[in-house]
């Protein structure tokens, strides 16, 4: 039975009908349905939730609200789940994370004695000598760092994305926020309300509970908002990233949600900040909204007997409200001068209450073992604001309740590109400028008192409605910040023995700061980064505005001089499986690709696409495979997809002209029906792109170019066609055309058994373009030599691609017809060193490094990169692509040398391997490289650094390495 | 004796391991239907998935592309569009670029090819090659949202083009044989990919596939 239940409370989210039981570190409790993990362990009496990041101290709650990671724990495959919002399962076990041997005897608990060896930046400055032993402690700093275990084997949930759409999107579901969305729904607006809790409300579930009217208005804001059909109230749902134009992305439970709306009202409120004191980190030590929200929601009993340490009006809200829940407050200990005056102060003195004005709390003494506290330590503070320690006093309690200010919930607001200014009057930050169609409402514009919140919400709302055109009255007045203000401006109060804790994520402590500053990281974003304050899970929610004011006084500064750490995207962190959700990763196949499958293809990306490597149909090896398919083009036939290759139509009445201007070779003089290399250069001389140009009519080009370059040359090409204002029409036609190369010397003979056309020698020579029907589709026939053969590209529509393929592999199968892959291909046109552009060349490479000069044909008034190309050609060449064949016979070294592996010369990088390949026609391993000029004349040495750092020799050769007068791709010859 | 049909839509591959009762247009096996014909109909009104890339279709390119399409109420502005009679359309895809498709019995693009082979000067046909899906019925909308970032809840009668699951697509919400339904086109090389994301889906919301005879009747007989 829990010891600290309370009878049923009016707003509790618990349902006291359903009872289940759980398991936290390996001992059986009970809890209500609607409790969360932390407030069931609190209804028995558990304080000790967790261990500390570094000192592994105990901890308990702080906020209860997700703004700080006390009670992280294991739950089943999930791991670093807070225990402060995880809703009760029936039959759950949970372990705490970060412990060496259980919660309650966690062995690194040591650390906490040997903190004064580990100041701030540590692992800066120690461990790094001897050199030797670093990896030892990295290995054991690494094991001791880190929060829960990743499960490999956790199984795989769904957590599909969506995208949505609203005309305003709240977030934040409380009296300004409810206001707002009613508002903006009244004038037309589709409104969305998110919240990370789990009721909409806001603060008024738990805190003005007892006040006046409070439940009203909860009820009346929520029933409001909740009666207009054009208001979706999400709870459970984080604005977990704003970005530019209003687009957010929303997390719940089930998935990310990527909102677009089309303004925002931020309401996303104020967290409750802690005071600094000597142990102010031990369990018993919480924020006064969480001693509320535990007895308002969860309708548990915080303490025996406490002490509310205040520095505002809801500080003795909060005490009243303990008082109220059967806690003996033994005395609010106000930091004010002046302390709290009024109907509260009436209230508070009529139940009795000591108050303890113009005092601090100096310090927490521990329970034994720090499993809780057994008193507070409590010294007046001089005029100047300073603690007097030596009149200091115990008051024994189980328990201290801060309530000394605010902070704005800004992160949405600045990621989404608001920027934030400190206000002295209220000692935080305000909104000093939102982006176009953001609007700020509430506690984040510095509005507190309940009535304000709730016309600020409302003008917010309005704003945005007439920002989208569906208000025009004029809008309400801006509602004034209150006149006093709810935050102390240093509710810091260290110990000069116990530690004092700014940053409770990440352990850092007052001191911490201090010296971050004396050292010099002085700036609040490098004092971050050394001290790591705010670099934890909760991105300094409870930390960031105690460290600026710690920083500022250090270094003499105001607040606003010291500035704020930017807010960055997420809010809260997001479970992996949100982020991964459903992958879409699109993926290009030709029309082939089935046909590739049943033939063994053995696939490889290239871009967007799947493109066979080799087929290796009965298990052959890769090289064994590489190697007869090469050779089947050598000797007979083969035959492969070129389908990925980019295909664009040139058409117009400058056509010609145009191509002109695109590519460094000639095209105006070409004729109907002939074909020609082309080589694509940018403004800069450098190589982008090349591929083959066919003359179809007049006005008629048809364009292929590599495989992953189609779309940017295709919106390149878009981008010169307007700039030069020239009467052409370019299409892309990759995906509606198919292409297959039939290479080698029967390919003629094949072809020529499937087609209409006359495939003589005369009638389609080397490099001509014919219309013709292969296997009854109509086909576009261009006479090739990439592979250094007879052959021809067949490019067809691509709905009849698997027909002329099919019929290709029928006609070639007595021919010995052998379909080979991107890597026999790679060989094939190595042999006959021709380039591949951007593996043979790089992002620098011009055509004179290439040796692509034949190419360029400078007698024509423009072309892009031509005036660049001028220049390098005046200049002396700083590389020089070269063949080479390896100079060793030992087989393993042969081996060892693979693309881009260094030629060194005099113990310096003179060159790099681009290509390689073992080459069967030739008996040698042959490459390309590019190497310094004055060593590219033929039958120099080159020595090539493999990986385990051999010098592999080599000599400079000549290309083609095979058929050097081409003879075999270009006369006339027939199998 | 080669038995591999003249063409064969972008997802055939896909397809055809769904053993569906096929048909044929235009040369082209189509999955005219996978269940009988009162479960198809309530599944497409639900939520169903279908390959709708036998229909003829081109591009007309060029300053005169309208003039080519005589007797047609070409749309005027840039992404509008007009549906004919036997379910084909003309869009409007640019200043001077229109997009053609056919019902299964219309015959305005193979008209079109045969009159611009001896044609008007400056008008261009560009082949489509396309993959064409239906995403149909009253859940279709939120597959969409799952993998779109359009929002396809605005009122519709236009083309947009946008991205389907990262891939660019044109898209058209419309009513065929009284069915609601986004038709989608795409480069045909993408179809297997985006057939088998929007697959998944659908299948998750416990939608299915359906043959195109749902949607055009007379490709039932």
């Amino acid at each position: 039975m829990s010891l600290r239940r309370l009878p049923e409370q009016p707003r509790e989210w618990i349902d006291r009908g359903q009872s289940l039981r759980f398991d936290f570190e390996g001992r059986s409790y009970d809890g209500f349905a609607g409790d969360t993990l932390t407030s069931a362990l609190a209804a028995h009496g558990v304080h000790v939730l967790g261990r500390s990041f570094k000192y592994h101290r105990p901890r308990g709650i702080c906020s209860l609200a997700n703004h700080d990671v006390n009670a992280l724990v294991q739950n089943g495959s999930n791991t670093n789940v807070r225990a402060d919002v995880l809703e009760l399962a029936a039959g759950a076990s949970y372990r705490a994370v970060n412990t060496f041997g259980g919660l309650a005897r966690d062995r690194a608990r040591l650390l906490d004695r040997f903190g004064a060896f580990l100041p701030v930046g540590f692992y800066y400055k120690t461990f790094h000598r001897p050199r030797r032993w670093f990896p030892f402690f990295e290995r054991r700093m690494r094991a001791l760092a880190g929060l829960g275990a990743i499960r490999p084997d956790a199984p795989r949930r769904r957590t599909p994305k969506r995208y949505d759409f609203c005309d305003v999107l709240v977030i934040g579901a409380g009296p300004s926020g409810l206001a707002a969305a009613t508002a903006a729904a009244d004038c037309g607006a589709k409104a969305v309300v998110v919240d990370e809790q789990r009721r909409p409300g806001g603060s008024l579930n738990y805190q003005c509970v007892a006040g006046p009217g409070s439940e009203n208005d909860a009820a009346d804001l929520l029933r409001q908002a909740a009666s207009r059909s054009n208001v979706d109230i999400r709870p459970d749902t984080v604005a977990a990233g704003c970005y530019a134009d209003c687009f957010v992305a929303l997390v719940d439970a089930k998935r990310l949600t990527k909102m677009r709306a089309r303004s925002i009202v931020m309401a996303t409120g104020a967290f409750e900040q802690p005071a600094v004191f000597g142990n102010n980190d031990l369990p018993g030590v919480i924020l006064a909204t969480a001693a509320q929200r535990l007895i308002h929601l969860f309708a548990v009993r915080p303490f025996d007997r406490c002490v509310v340490l205040a520095a505002n009006s809801d500080g003795y809200r909060a005490a009243l409200d303990l008082a109220g829940a059967g806690v003996r407050v033994a005395a609010i200990v106000d930091l004010r001068p002046d302390g709290e005056t009024g109907a509260l102060a009436d209230e508070v003195s009529r139940a009795k209450i000591r108050t303890c004005v113009s005092h601090a709390v100096y310090q927490a003494i521990p329970a034994a073992g720090l499993r809780g506290i057994r008193a507070a330590v409590v010294c007046p503070l001089a005029a100047d604001g300073t603690p007097e320690p030596q009149q200091a006093f115990d008051i024994a309690c189980d328990g201290i309740a801060m309530s000394v200010g605010w902070a704005p919930a800004d992160g949405p607001f600045c990621q989404a590109g608001g920027r934030m200014q400190w206000s002295d009057a209220l000692q935080q930050f305000v909104p000093r400028s939102a982006p176009e169609g953001i609007f700020v409402a509430g506690r984040l514009n510095g509005i507190y008192a309940l009535d304000d919140r709730i016309l600020d919400g409302r003008r917010a709302g309005l704003a945005a409605a007439a920002f989208l055109g569906l208000h025009s009255a004029p809008l309400p007045p801006e509602v004034a910040r209150p006149a006093a203000s709810p935050n102390h401006p240093y509710p810091i109060v260290p110990h000069p023995h116990a530690k004092s804790f700014v940053d409770l994520d990440e352990d850092v402590q007052y001191k911490d700061l201090v010296h971050s500053v004396q050292e010099g990281f002085d700036q609040v974003e490098l004092a971050k980064r050394y001290s790591t304050f705010g670099m934890g899970p909760s991105q300094g929610k409870l930390a960031n505005t105690n460290a600026m004011r710690i920083i500022a006084r250090a270094n003499g500064k105001t607040v606003a001089e010291t500035g704020v750490p930017r807010s960055r995207p997420f809010f809260h962190p997001v479970p992996l499986a949100h982020l991964a959700g459903r992958g879409f990763h699109p993926q290009r196949r030709t029309p082939l690709h089935e046909r590739h499958v049943q033939a063994g293809a053995v696939f490889m990306p290239a871009g967007d696409w799947l493109r066979p490597a080799y087929y290796a149909p009965e298990g052959e090896r890769r090289a064994q495979a590489i190697r007869a398919e090469a050779l089947a083009v050598r000797s007979a036939v083969g035959l492969i997809d070129i389908g990925t290759l980019g295909k664009l139509e040139i058409i117009g009445p400058d056509a010609a002209a145009f191509l002109e201007r695109v590519y460094t070779g000639k095209f105006a003089n070409l004729p109907v029906g002939a074909m020609r290399y082309a080589l694509a250069c940018d403004e800069s001389g450098v190589i982008i792109d090349d591929g083959t140009v066919a003359r179809l009519a007049d006005d008629r080009f048809y364009v292929t170019t590599t495989t992953t370059a189609s779309a940017s040359v295709y919106r390149e090409m878009q981008r010169w066609a307007i700039i030069w204002k020239l009467n052409v029409t370019i299409a892309n036609v990759t995906g509606s055309f198919a292409g297959v190369n039939v290479a080698g010397p029967l390919s003629r003979r094949i072809l020529q058994t499937l087609t209409d056309a006359d495939c003589s020698a005369g009638a389609i020579p080397y490099q001509a373009v014919r219309s013709a029907t292969v296997a009854g589709v109509t086909a576009r026939l261009m006479r090739v030599g990439f592979v250094g053969e007879l052959g021809y590209e067949i490019h067809v529509p691509a709905y009849g691609a698997r027909r002329v393929w099919d019929a290709l592999v029928d006609a070639g199968r007595p021919h010995g017809i052998r379909p080979f892959g991107v890597e026999a291909q790679r060989l094939l046109r190595l042999e006959k060193g021709h380039v591949i552009v951007s593996q043979d060349t790089d992002g620098l490479t011009n055509p004179f490094e290439a040796q692509l000069a034949w190419a360029v044909k400078s007698d024509k008034p423009f072309f892009v990169g031509g005036r660049s190309l001028e220049i390098l050609k005046r200049k002396p060449l700083s590389r020089k692509l070269v063949g080479f064949t390896l100079a060793t016979e030992d087989l393993r070294e042969r081996e060892a040398v693979q693309e881009c592996h260094l030629i060194i010369a005099g113990g310096h990088i003179a060159g790099r391997v681009t290509s390689i390949g073992c080459s069967a026609v030739l008996g040698q391993t042959i490459g390309l490289a590019y190497v310094r000029p004055e060593m590219a004349a033929v039958g120099s040495p080159l020595s090539i650094r493999v990986d385990d750092g051999r010098m592999v020799p080599a000599t400079v050769a000549r290309t083609p390495f095979y058929d050097p007068k081409n003879e075999r791709q270009t006369l006339a010859y027939c199998c | 004796m080669l038995d591999t049909p003249l063409r064969l839509s972008p997802l055939h591959e896909a397809i055809e391991g769904l053993r569906p009762t096929w048909g044929e247009l235009h040369h082209m096996p189509v999955a005219s239907r996978f269940a009988d014909a009162t479960n198809e109909r309530a599944q497409a009104e639900k939520l169903a998935l279908c390959d709708a890339s036998a229909l003829p279709r081109t591009t007309l390119k060029g300053p005169g592309a309208a003039d080519v399409l005589r007797g047609v109420d070409v749309p005027a502005a840039i992404f509008g569009v007009t549906v004919f009679d036997h379910g084909g359309l003309v869009a409007r895809t640019g200043a001077a670029e229109l997009f053609v498709e056919d019902g299964p019995g219309g015959g305005t693009v193979a008209s079109l090819t045969s009159a611009l082979d001896h044609g008007p000067a400056g008008v261009y046909e560009v082949p489509r090659q396309d993959a064409s899906l239906l995403l149909s019925g009253t859940q279709a909308a939120e597959v969409l949202l799952e993998t779109c970032g359009y929002d396809f809840r605005q009122p519709a009668g236009q083309l947009v083009m946008t991205r389907v699951a990262g891939v660019s697509c044109a898209v058209l919400a419309r009513r065929l044989n009284g069915i609601r339904a986004f038709q989608l086109w795409l480069d045909g090389t993408y179809g297997v990919y985006l057939w088998e994301t929007l697959l998944e889906i659908v299948r998750e919301a416990r939608g299915d596939v359906v043959g195109l005879a749902v949607f055009y009747p007379e490709l039932a007989n």
